[in-house]
């Protein structure tokens, strides 16, 4: 019985580059202020407002299409989606659709990842600009617990951009790369900052092939995106194996309970009555507009991807890793080597070990950049360039810096630095010796058992001592050892 | 004082600035006396308030520093926003609505140094012919008690045609200035749509909504079109068209100097369903226009037949998705939301602060855009939407304007029309053309018959209101009737 | 032309129509608002006496300048004038109904 799995993402993200509202000229800039103090006739609904587009909005979203592979639509329009809610001041959602009379800014493209080794391609059925809605806030923590709600509208009229992918996802990882990827092209393009709360909201259709689709809903972070697609996915195949039906409906993530709940069936039938919004007159795209926008598009990641090999000798896999892991990464790793050069080592300390160390220090990547920061990175490459430490204490070293956000020289006083001294160390060495007479013996016989020798010294000096004088030392001993015998 | 127009009004307190206090005194006197009959007021402002804006306005007058409309009280339709004055739509769910904005249209006429009077009654959310829908009162025409004013805009016109101001704001989706204006012996202009900014005119439905002044010249509403027009940068529908003068100038060249024009009946808009007086009156009209040069030709359009249904369908759809926004959260009739689901909630909130017209239409709207249905409904309505401005438009590149009798009927009676929906949509058959195409149309007194108000309509081209208010002005010199003034009022204003 | 209309499938879609425009409709209205309703679907379907198949649909009437907005912030309203007409407020926030 093979379970394929279908996966499909529906990715809202907002222009966090933008300073106004997409229809009116509030500020784009809600977060933190005081309930309903950014607010206008507009974006709250008052009866006689009208919209009126903020034209940067548009440029912003031609840039992602263009950077997506997208086909530009001739016109743009804008269409109602009518539903009630209270969180949406008008009672529909001025959005657009792919439909008779309407179209969305852009159809299809495509994003590469880069899974187990090969370029796999995501497709993307369309891009949409619509409206954001305002905020719900719940008084109670939960939306079972509370009996009313608390509504703001500071967000409400900000710009989002709707990606739609075709069903192409078939792994919970490659879902992650898929959003990682599109994070990155995002932040590139200079279009959304991903370090503001709730710019990029994931929500996945899952099927498994031959069944019903499920939408999941509420996924907050990247994290849980896999967490939630791996959980629902083990749902369903589990409800298949039994013989049973995978029902048709809409899910939510609790990240408490690392669950998917079905939400409550409504009452009524969704049916968004789309037509076009006759208080906003369609706006012709033409090739000029579309030149003036490609013109100012920025390296895309990609290209940066592509540079990163031939500029800096990367292996693919590593240049792969700092561009879309995060711009904040790729452009620290540029800092750092216009400073101290090194640049393979520079790239492998990064993606080796200090993605390691965030990942197991629970931090996030910009915490932990503002620990190992330009500065602190580069002090680590020259101690090692001055030998003050070896390949080894360097990975220490980064553990440390990361988990403990401790300055490198002050590592350096307290002594943790490669022990170079003879004397010392040919002392270890005598020791081991003594203990492993037959691993001696072994290694006269076989060089290839002088690593155990060696991993012996190291053990007995914590790391410090330094792995090629231990080495020549080591041969040198069992050279003389040879001749006298 | 000279009083019966509102270029009189303007010029009186020009010359002798203290008559405008005279002028407020006069106009509460003929409220005072009239309203409680014709009631076309929902809010009408205190006299202290209006007599301190008018000390303000004299203070300009006397430097000599005053804009275009000092002097005059205009009353404003309660669907058109005013800050901090209660505007309701006519319905129970606005019923304590306080804007914290005006509409363009109102900042335009405040910066002119016109004075804002009171808001007027109409049917509930502009959807009615007869402001017999209006979820408070009726408004009665002054020409005869028993009888409607038109509507939507019933209650500018009557404030107009009593005297209760000196002129008016109403709006006009299928025919609302017009049809009051006719019905109460006014002018009334609906204006190329996108001429005039929406911004605060409490959508009905947005690609046919226009505001227009209703007044008892063509002068009159010329010099207001002046102050209202333009570009707004808060109304995406809005024009930037500009005209080498000024309407009342093109007003005033038409009453002066006459004008060559060639006009078209269209056969359908005279000969089926309209009352044989009506018919009789224009035939008699058209035969004294053609005595002065005004070349009038007769021509066929079936395609017209079809507008008012395709009319209805997109008003009533637009209608049903701006009306959503009505759920008593932000605004509005309220009750309790605490332990109740959205869907619960608001549903009772329309239920109750909806009137029947109001409620059947958003049912209608919301059928004809649903899934299934979009297509057969307001999809078709809006192909033969652009097959009846084509046929217009190309009509209007031979013709100067077209003409008709503005309404089929004579003003019926309250009651009359309300009880079946159709007999109701029925009277727009006239009007509902130019929000179709969005071209201007306006509607002037043409007759008296059996002491009741019969106008007669003109449309021009789209933008070409210069070419509209000329004529129109002209035809007005020629009728010699305006201004009417209503038995009623009569010893007040003479 | 008219298509004769089922009157229990209009005061069934009638159900439907006022579940997705939240209106409530009263038994008591039920009966007149279904008459007058197949009146005037019967009205509207006289729009297909015409062959409208190679129309192209006009939403607006076309025009030449779009007004659109540069990327200015401009003040809206304050606190006050935003909650000037709401009627259940809580520190800021409008009280509203559930969610679920």
């Amino acid at each position: 019985m093979s379970f394929k799995v279908k996966i499909g993402l529906e990715i809202h993200v907002q222009i966090t580059s933008l300073k106004t509202k997409l229809f009116c000229s509030c500020s784009a800039d809600y977060r933190g202020k005081p309930p309903n103090t950014n607010v206008c006739p507009v974006c709250m609904g008052l009866p006689g407002s009208l919209p009126v587009l903020n034209i940067r909005a548009v440029r912003e979203a031609i840039k992602v299409a263009l950077a997506l592979n997208s086909k530009i639509n001739d016109v743009l329009i804008f269409t109602r989606k009518h539903y009630f809610y209270p969180d949406l001041p008008k009672n529909y959602q001025i959005s657009q659709y792919d439909g008779i009379g309407s179209a969305p800014i852009a159809k299809g493209g495509y994003i590469n990842i880069n899974i187990d080794g090969r370029v796999k391609k995501i497709r993307i059925r369309r891009i949409n600009i619509e409206e954001d809605p305002g905020r719900i806030v719940y008084p109670f923590g939960s939306i079972a617990k509370s009996p009313y709600t608390m509504i703001d509208y500071n967000r409400s009229g900000v710009a989002l951009l709707e990606i739609v992918t075709e069903p192409d996802i078939e792994s919970p990882k490659e879902a992650r790369l898929f959003v990682q990827k599109l994070t990155s092209i995002l932040e590139h393009l200079g279009v959304t900052n991903p370090k503001l709360e709730g710019s990029i909201r994931v929500d996945a259709n899952i099927s498994i092939e031959g069944h019903e689709r499920v939408e999941v809903k509420n996924i907050g972070s990247l994290r849980e995106l896999e967490k939630a697609l791996t959980y629902e996915i083990a749902r369903q195949t589990a409800i298949i194996k039994s013989g049973g039906k995978v029902k048709r409906e809409t899910r939510h993530w609790d990240k408490t309970k690392n669950i998917t709940i079905s939400a409550r069936l409504k009452e009524f039938e969704e049916d968004y009555r789309y037509f076009p919004d006759p208080d906003l007159p369609a706006l012709r795209i033409d090739r000029k507009f579309i030149e003036e926008v490609k013109a100012t598009l920025p390296e895309l990641p990609d290209e940066r991807i592509e540079r990163f090999v031939k500029e800096y000798g990367l292996s693919n896999y590593l240049a792969s890793v700092l561009v879309t892991e995060s711009k904040d990464l790729a452009d620290l790793f540029e800092e750092a080597v216009a400073t101290c050069g090194n640049s393979k080592l520079v790239a492998s300390i990064l993606v080796n070990e200090f993605l390691r160390w965030i990942n197991e220090a629970g931090l996030t990547l910009y915490e932990g950049l503002r620990r190992l920061n330009k500065d602190r990175l580069c002090s680590i490459v020259e101690l090692l360039r001055k030998g003050v430490i070896s390949t080894k204490l360097l990975k220490e070293y980064v553990k440390q810096v990361v988990l403990n956000n401790v300055e490198p020289k002050d590592l350096v006083n307290k002594g943790l630095t490669v022990l170079i001294d003879k004397e010392f160390i040919e002392r270890v060495i005598e020791k081991v010796f003594r203990e492993y007479r037959n691993a001696v013996l072994d290694a006269l016989k076989n060089p290839k058992a002088i690593n155990f020798l060696v991993g012996q010294v190291m053990r007995k000096t914590r790391g410090r001592a330094d792995p090629k004088l231990v080495n020549e030392i080591i041969r040198e001993r069992l050279r003389k050892f040879e001749e006298s015998s | 004082m000279r009083i019966l127009t509102l270029l009189d009004v303007i010029e009186s307190v020009r010359d002798k600035p203290k008559t405008l206090f005279d002028y407020i005194e006069h106009t509460y006197d003929i409220i005072s006396n009239v309203e409680d009959k014709v009631r076309a007021y929902i809010t009408l402002r205190d006299k202290e308030h209006v007599l301190k804006d008018a000390k303000r306005v004299y203070d300009r007058l006397i430097r000599g520093s005053a804009g275009k409309l000092a002097g005059t009280l205009i009353a404003i339709k309660d669907n058109i926003s005013t800050k901090g004055l209660r505007t309701t739509c006519a319905s129970k769910i606005l019923e304590d609505y306080v804007p914290p904005y005006d509409a363009t249209v109102v900042e335009k006429l405040k910066m002119e140094d016109a004075i804002i009077i009171g808001k007027t009654n109409m049917d509930e959310f502009a959807m009615g012919s007869t402001t017999e829908n209006s979820a408070f009162f009726p408004t009665k025409n002054p020409w005869d008690l028993s009888r409607v004013p038109g509507g939507s805009s019933g209650g500018s016109a009557v404030a107009t045609a009593a005297f209760e101001a000196t002129a008016a704001l109403g709006s006009d989706t299928g025919g609302s200035i017009r049809a009051p204006a006719s019905f109460t012996g006014c002018v009334g202009l609906k204006p190329t749509y996108g001429l005039v900014s929406r911004y605060g005119l409490i959508a009905y439905a947005s690609s046919m909504d226009q505001i227009g002044p209703i007044t008892r010249t063509v002068k009159d509403a010329a010099l207001i079109l002046d102050v209202i027009a333009g570009p707004d940068l808060r109304d995406s529908t809005s024009l930037d068209a500009s005209f080498p003068k000024t309407f009342l100038e093109y007003a005033m060249e038409g009453s002066r100097e006459g004008v060559k024009a060639k006009l078209v009946v269209i056969e359908e808009m005279v000969k089926e369903g309209v009352e044989r007086s009506i018919y009789l009156s224009f035939v008699r009209t058209i035969r004294h226009l053609e005595a002065n040069e005004l070349e009038i030709s007769w021509i066929s359009k079936p395609i017209i037949k079809y507008a008012l249904p395709a009319y209805y369908i997109i008003a009533m759809a637009e209608a049903s998705s701006n009306l959503a926004r009505y759920d008593g959260l932000r605004y509005g009739l309220h009750l309790d939301v605490e332990g109740r689901s959205w869907y619960e909630v608001f549903a009772e909130v329309r239920s109750l602060g909806f009137g029947k017209e109001v409620k059947r239409r958003i049912l209608l709207g919301t059928y004809v855009l649903s899934a299934g249905y979009y297509q057969a409904y307001y999809l078709r309505a809006s192909k033969v939407r652009r097959l009846i401005r084509d046929a217009l438009v190309n009509l209007l590149k031979t013709y100067d304007c077209i003409i008709s009798p503005t309404m089929p009927v004579l003003p019926p009676r309250l009651g009359e029309r309300i009880v079946d929906p159709l007999k109701l949509y029925a009277i727009d058959v006239n009007t509902v053309l130019a929000n179709l195409a969005g071209i201007p149309a306006i509607s002037i007194p043409s007759d008296l018959v059996d002491g009741l108000p019969v106008g007669l309509q003109l449309m021009s081209n789209e933008l070409r209101e210069d070419l509209l208010l000329k004529i129109s002005s002209y035809i007005e010199s020629i009728l010699k009737i305006t201004p009417l003034i209503p038995p009623l009022v009569r010893s007040y204003v003479i | 032309m008219i298509v004769s209309i089922n009157m229990e499938e209009v005061k069934k879609w009638i159900k439907r129509i006022s579940k997705l425009a939240l209106i409530n409709i009263e038994e008591r209205e039920e009966e007149e608002l279904t008459k007058d309703v197949i009146k005037i679907i019967n009205f509207f379907n006289k729009l297909r006496e015409l062959n409208v198949d190679n129309v192209e649909p006009l939403f607006m009437t076309p025009r030449e300048k779009p007004i659109i907005r540069e990327d200015e912030v401009r003040r809206g309203l304050t606190e006050e004038e935003a909650l000037m007409n709401v009627k259940e407020k809580i520190e800021g926030y409008i009280k509203g109904p559930k969610t679920v």
